[in-house]
């Protein structure tokens, strides 16, 4: 009888400290995963000069473009991490590059330089990153969300006062992401 | 690539000169069994006439000694021949249809996997006590890198029964085609897709076992698609780097794989390359000594089977190459 006496609060204390690192655990992945994104979407800021710079001596006709996302981008770097405005200005710089990318499919000689093709490899893997680490973050924030709701880690979770993740919006828009057309 | 009738049209003259081989190997064989035949009828009637003159049961035993003699002659005789005619084969005949069909590679025979690399990669839960590898290829299909091979691997189990005699037995673990192939981006960490049984078996209970391992870097990684998640476990140290080489797009190519080779598949993704291990019970690219070496049937049996190894490079996406890495 007395085993169990000690032997109920042990294993009380035991899923307790396993279920807070759990959560911790859950919550530090999630700024982790959106970190990332941050981290890879700065990497897309500081590429979009040289893109820029690469593109406009052939793309007279797309100066506006050009001015354009030059301009979103010094917006974005502007913006606080989290608002919503930043991940508008984001979106709006997805699709700029997205337009810049089919409008070279007009201009021959520049979308056959070696600089301007390394530029689109560069950005294909950046927006895949984004891409992966958005959904590092969503899966993040349903474990945690889960934790938050489910019983018994619900409990813990109450007393750490946790609350629940927003996952990101997969918007048409950004799923398609940067359209690249390489040459074969 | 090109299509059958062009190719079996370039292979036709070493067929030729094979079909002339396995005439030759055949009427060798006829020869060994018809000799044997005969000397152990001759022993039949011998030792029937001993066993009328005397009721002894020795020359019985010899000829049951005969007779397993016979056999081991036969089988390594025979065997021996058979297994030179297809060696040979695979050498030309193999090499030549596999030149015809992607000319950036090349049969290797017995030069397959080394047993180094295939116990090195994670995906499997034992190492191999015993290894044999089979039927090589080698070399570049459009811009990647690709190395693969049969592996046959079998773990030791040692047993003790109540009277303390120790069993040694061996069970396979893997049979099957084992491909190196070179990744189209660069990764850092490792990441191991294996097949999902313990979710398969266990449902809920059997994914929170899955994501209990304190012991191991590799952590469970939850891949979005659902169709996925029900075949296929994720282990990685990196949630991030792992969605990376796992996009969505991927993980529809790799269901797409499992449902073509109707077996289980295992990736592992490490050192730049990626690693594939099907299970694949028949065993491949074998020329049967008893059809005809110009049978068009079994060459376009060998073609069927590369074709459906080297298509492996164009259903992981693999020569695409809109990423840094060249």
């Amino acid at each position: 009888m007395s085993y169990v006496l000690i032997a109920i609060p042990v294993f009380l204390l035991l899923w307790f400290v396993l279920t807070y690192n759990g959560l911790i655990a859950k919550r530090n992945q999630m700024a982790n995963a959106f970190s990332s994104i941050d981290v890879n979407l700065k990497k897309r800021h500081d590429l979009i000069p040289n893109v820029v710079g690469a593109v406009k001596g052939f793309m007279n006709h797309e100066r506006e473009l050009l001015e354009k996302v030059t301009q979103l981008r010094e917006q974005a770097r502007a913006a606080s991490k989290m608002s919503p405005q930043r991940f508008d200005l984001e979106k709006q710089i997805t699709g700029c590059l997205g337009e810049i990318n089919m409008r070279a499919e007009a201009y021959p000689d520049l979308k056959s330089g070696e600089n301007f093709l390394q530029l689109q490899r560069l950005l294909a893997e950046i927006e895949e990153q984004i891409s992966a680490a958005r959904r590092a973050y969503n899966s993040a924030v349903m474990e945690i969300n889960n934790g938050i709701e489910m019983f018994p880690s619900s409990i813990v979770a109450g007393m750490m006062k946790m609350e629940r993740g927003e996952s990101f919006e997969a918007v048409a828009a950004e799923r398609g992401n940067v359209s690249v057309k390489l040459n074969p | 690539m090109k299509s059958f009738s062009e190719i079996y049209d370039a292979v036709l003259p070493i067929l030729q000169t094979f079909e002339h081989r396995r005439l030759a190997a055949v009427a060798y064989a006829s020869k060994i069994g018809r000799n044997l035949l005969l000397t152990t009828g001759g022993g039949v009637i011998v030792i029937l006439a001993f066993l009328a003159a005397s009721q002894s049961p020795i020359p019985l035993f010899g000829l049951l000694l005969w007779a397993i003699i016979a056999g081991i002659i036969y089988t390594t005789t025979v065997g021996r021949s058979r297994a030179e005619y297809a060696a040979h084969f695979k050498q030309q005949v193999l090499q030549e249809v596999v030149q015809q069909m992607e000319p950036g590679m090349r049969y290797t025979g017995a030069d397959g996997i080394p047993r180094a690399t295939f116990d090195a990669c994670g995906l499997f839960d034992h190492r191999s006590d015993r290894y044999h590898c089979d039927d090589g290829f080698r070399g570049t299909i459009g811009k990647t890198d690709v190395f693969f091979s049969e592996v046959h691997a079998q773990y030791k189990r040692t047993t003790t029964d109540s009277k303390g005699r120790r069993k040694t037995t061996y069970h396979t673990f893997f049979d099957g085609l084992f491909m190196i192939a070179d990744f189209h981006k660069e990764f850092r960490t490792p990441v191991l897709v294996l097949p999902d049984v313990a979710e398969k078996t266990l449902g809920f209970l059997g994914k929170k076992l899955q994501g209990f391992r304190p012991f191991s870097k590799e952590k469970l990684v939850y891949m979005e698609d659902p169709e996925f998640e029900k075949h296929f476990v994720v282990y990685g140290s990196d949630q991030v780097e792992a969605r990376y080489l796992l996009s969505t797009a991927m993980l529809r190519r790799i269901l797409d794989l499992k449902a073509k080779w109707q077996d289980d598949v295992r990736l592992g993704f490490r050192d730049s390359n990626v690693q594939i291990a099907i299970s694949h019970k028949q065993n491949l690219f074998e020329p049967n000594i008893k059809k005809s070496a110009l049978d068009k049937a079994q060459i376009e049996q060998f073609y069927r089977e590369l074709g459906t190894c080297f298509e492996i490079v164009e259903d992981l996406n693999l020569n695409t190459r809109v990423w840094t890495k060249e």
